[in-house]
């Protein structure tokens, strides 16, 4: 008997059964939401990221950002995320419909980036991270990034350009940021995962009636 | 001397002729895959370095560890792993139906491409051009190059595995055939569903999360058992003892492989229902590795004792504890009570390098000597290098997987406590990565004692056509054939 | 040229032992090569029973974490109904849900879910003009102490009795029956609270069923 047939029968059933499963029966549910209407400020959620942002999530993709940082918040049972103020509630689906593409990771050697917009809207505090992370929190993991700046010498009494980074970034140099590095640093200000929507609602039922962003409950 | 067991009758073919019709495709697969070991080993090495020492060589954009990381990955998969799977895939569909390789040119113009692809999508990657996703890095035009070998070398393996002479499939046909269709239907799905025309939202990473789970267990777990199958009988010296259990196995791990693919996603912004069907269909594939482990227990108990043994049998039990290992262990990072300790870190990393070294990694190795063995020169199984790439290959795969899994299980707690700040937690892990460090300077040795014994057999083997190449580039007489037909 | 000869002959690696032993002759493949074959031996017992085991532990696992299979619930919750309520609850909609909870339990039966009762047998709720009174006190009455005999309901006449429900519903109950029947199928009357309930559920403690005429006597507000 020749099972070769069988065998791709098998194959191919257990494949489109797992396909549907797992792709198109979820698509047709979680893959056609649309962005909320946040009540109180007219605007959608989440938003699209437009110029430097969406440039940026190039290169957070480019570099392999995602390798060691995610973009995930656990839920307050199941982990110390949101005990670790990386994020107000948990992630959900809709959080990533304006993501091209979704850079949720899979590993952690640095913290979760999720909301790193809340926590850190700082740019240069962003720049000199990637700059030499260490500067900021000595005994970091993190790589040095330094071929996304310029990085000149000071000459005698010559000022350090508007662009640069703080003096003592590297002192005796200056550092100015490649457009790379001001795309990157635009999309990391523009993440964030915490305006509360149904599926994901605030962990203290109190702060959602409080919360002025809280859209109205579906029904 | 007798020679009739190697020939099946007046009219069928002798090993060694069906051997000799596999050579070229057989050669250029083999050395590549074991190039890319090398290779891969040196930008996982270097990933590893740059882990505890996260200043070196930062000017450097290309090999920055957010590239070098990915590019390591890709290589060990797609340039090690699954080109010794090709090669399984032709020379045992070959030697199983008694029938020489179909349209071996087509195969040795896959072999070709596909390595093209691999280093062409490894420099893209460290170029910065990577998808993004998990083990799915290659770019997409390198994917069609590696789609496109595929296509070739699948092509003169179907056309063979129509034309044999002995119709009954062997257990080790089943694995070999259905990862053969898995291939371009994963491939399919995730670039078509997350790169090329992606989906919205977190669909992306389901896709992308369907195409790497399929590819460790479809392709890469699949040819893996397939060459352990074909090595079981020859390492016991008898059949293997059932065929029933092999196929109870095999249907475990068509059936639940395809449905775990959303377990690695635990703790991600996917409606609970997504993610507890993945957590059940992985805990099902135990039925897979149990099944086979009771076939080699039983197989292996019944082993005639003072036969030769067959070289690539150390290759053959290590990979198969492996897999066993690794089956248990990712069945433990499921449940519940530990989840969320071991989830986004180092154990699970460690368990995909217990797949690919310890497991895979082994029993591809095994079989790729047991082919060359037979295809080129017998005496690459002998000496010290077989068994230097043995020892170094277990203790490095051992030192990663240990390494990483102990880290990650003691290093879960600490991120999880606040009071903790991350940079600490993350610091409590470096010790772990110095071991892993080592470990992938054992393998990056092992993986050159497999490359050194290839070269020096296929070179050996293949004295004769490399002279008579050189004359012919040379447009001199070949003076080698003019003695021979001498003699 | 001879020893290029015998490597031909003999396809089996070269061990150190040398010789020409032929462990890798296996039985019953008919072209009588060297390939592996495998036997037909049943599946071991211990794996039918791990397949029992599992199948019942992962279908076990699906069902205490499958959130209903819907797309709106993520862990840690468990059903839609959870989900809700960590969300403030409009007041008007709970009391609305209260109210359905208690007709479709006790009301149904006879008046039907869409308020139309049965012709002849059970008068209609829905643009009924016994419940689109000004006051609801007849309509609390009613549903304290039940009604029998004859009565006429927009125009109709019916004779049939309904049980008292008092004994079986809370205040709130009542007071949330009475303001959905009120407010449902296009009816027009006001929301009842329960502390409009109490005072007439005292006063007419002991009382039986009312016919249509006692009831007619109770004025509605």
């Amino acid at each position: 008997m020749n099972q070769t047939p069988l065998i791709f029968l098998g194959s191919f059933a257990a494949m489109a059964a797992s396909f549907w499963g797992l792709v198109v029966a979820p698509q047709n549910t979680i893959g056609r939401q649309q962005a909320t209407l946040i009540q109180d400020t007219g605007a959608y959620y989440p938003a699209s990221r437009t110029g430097s942002a969406e440039a940026g999530a190039q290169v957070y993709r480019a570099q392999g950002c995602a390798e060691c940082h995610t973009q995930q918040v656990r839920p307050k049972g199941q982990g110390g995320d949101i005990d670790r103020g990386w994020g107000r509630r948990r992630t959900v689906a809709e959080d990533y419909l304006a993501d091209q593409p979704v850079q949720i990771g899979a590993l952690r050697l640095g913290p979760d980036l999720s909301n790193i917009g809340r926590r850190q809207p700082d740019a240069t505090y962003h720049l000199q991270n990637l700059y030499n992370s260490r500067l900021l929190k000595p005994g970091s993991l993190m790589p040095r990034y330094t071929y996304l700046f310029d990085v000149r010498p000071l000459g005698e009494g010559v000022k350090p350009s508007e662009a640069a980074l703080p003096a003592a970034t590297e002192p005796g140099f200056e550092v100015i940021p490649k457009p790379e590095a001001i795309a990157l640093v635009a999309y990391l200000q523009s993440l964030a995962a915490d305006v509360p929507l149904f599926s994901a609602p605030f962990p203290i039922a109190k702060t959602n009636a409080a919360a002025v962003v809280a859209p109205a409950p579906k029904q | 001397m007798a020679s009739t067991s190697q020939q099946s009758s007046a009219t069928g073919l002798s090993d060694e002729q069906i051997n000799r019709s596999c050579r070229a495709a057989v050669g250029i697969l083999l050395i590549g895959a074991a190039t890319w070991a090398v290779i891969g080993l040196l930008l996982g090495l270097l990933s590893s370095i740059k882990m505890h020492v996260p200043g070196l060589w930062d000017l450097c954009p290309w090999v920055s560890y957010g590239r070098v990381r990915p590019a390591f990955f890709t290589a060990i998969i797609f340039g090690f792993l699954s080109q010794i799977g090709l090669a399984s895939v032709l020379w045992m569909i070959a030697r199983l139906g008694r029938v020489l390789l179909a349209m071996p040119a087509l195969a040795v113009g896959g072999a070709v491409l596909w390595n093209v692809a691999v280093l062409v999508g490894v420099l893209q990657i460290m170029g910065g051009m990577s998808t993004g996703f998990p083990l799915m890095e290659m770019p997409r035009h390198a994917a069609s190059l590696l789609l496109g070998g595929y296509t070739l070398v699948a092509l003169s393996a179907f056309v063979t595995h129509r034309a044999r002479v002995e119709r009954n499939l062997y257990i080790s046909h089943w694995f070999l055939i259905s990862a053969l269709f898995a291939f371009p239907w994963l491939m399919s799905v995730g670039y078509m569903l997350a790169v090329v025309e992606p989906l919205r939202g977190v669909m992306q990473s389901v896709a992308g999360a369907y195409f790497a789970n399929g590819v460790l267990h479809l392709w890469i777990a699949a040819l893996a058992l397939g060459a352990a199958y074909y090595l079981l009988p020859k390492c016991a010296g008898v059949p293997t003892h059932s065929r029933q259990t092999a196929a109870f196995g095999f249907w475990a791990l068509v059936i639940c492989a395809n449905w775990s693919a959303t377990s690695q996603l635990i703790g991600g912004p996917l409606p609970r229902w997504i993610i507890s069907a993945g957590i059940s269909a992985k805990w099902l594939l135990l039925l897979s590795a149990a099944a086979y482990a009771a076939n080699y227990l039983q197989t292996t108990h019944k082993a005639k004792s003072g036969t030769q043994r067959e070289p690539a049998h150390a290759f053959v039990f290590f990979g198969s504890l492996c897999y066993c290992i690794w089956t248990l262990l990712e069945i433990l990072g499921t449940l519940p009570s530990v989840s969320p300790r071991l989830t986004f870190t180092l154990y699970h990393q460690g368990l995909l390098h217990l797949a690919l070294f310890g497991f895979a990694g082994m029993i591809l190795s095994g079989a790729a000597y047991h082919i060359s063995s037979q295809v080129f020169d017998a005496s690459i199984v002998k000496g010290g290098f077989i068994r230097g790439h043995f020892f170094l290959g277990v203790f490095g795969a051992g030192l990663i997987a240990f390494a990483y899994v102990l880290g990650g299980y003691a290093q879960g707690a600490t991120y999880n406590d606040p009071a903790v700040p991350m940079t600490d937690a993350v610091r409590g892990v470096v010790k772990f990565i110095g071991m892993a460090s080592l470990g992938y300077l054992l393998l990056l040795l092992s993986q050159l004692f497999f490359l050194t014994a290839l070269v020096r057999g296929v070179l050996g083997a293949t004295a004769q056509e490399r002279a008579a190449f050189c004359a012919w580039c040379c447009g001199v007489p070949d003076a080698g054939n003019k003695s021979r037909a001498q003699a | 040229m001879s020893k290029k000869k015998r490597q031909s002959e003999t396809n089996k690696p070269a061990t150190s032992g040398g010789g020409d032993t032929d462990f890798t002759r296996q039985q019953g493949n008919r072209s009588g090569s060297s390939e592996p074959t495998a036997d037909c031996n049943p599946i071991h017992m211990g794996l039918i029973v791990l397949l029992s085991i599992l199948l019942f532990a992962a279908d076990m696992q699906l069902m205490a974490h499958r959130g209903g299979f819907e797309a709106r619930v993520y862990e840690p919750y468990n059903t839609v109904e959870e989900v809700e309520l960590q969300w403030p609850i409009d007041p008007a909609v709970e009391a609305r849900r209260k109210g359905k909870r208690v007709y479709d339990t006790v009301c149904t039966a006879c008046h039907q879910g869409n308020g139309l009762g049965t012709a002849g047998q059970f008068p209609p709720l829905a643009g009924s003009d016994w419940v689109n009174e000004e006051g609801p006190n007849r309509l609390i009455n009613l549903v304290l102490h039940g009604i029998q005999g004859p009565m006429t309901v927009n125009g109709q006449a019916y004779n049939n009795a309904m049980p008292p429900w008092g004994p079986v519903l809370k205040d709130d109950e009542v007071a949330a029956v009475v303001t959905y029947i009120r407010s449902e199928w296009g009816n027009k009357g006001s929301a009842v609270t329960p502390e409009q309930v109490a005072p007439i559920r005292q006063a007419g403690a002991d009382r039986g069923p009312w016919s249509a005429d006692e009831l007619l006597k109770v004025p509605v507000k």
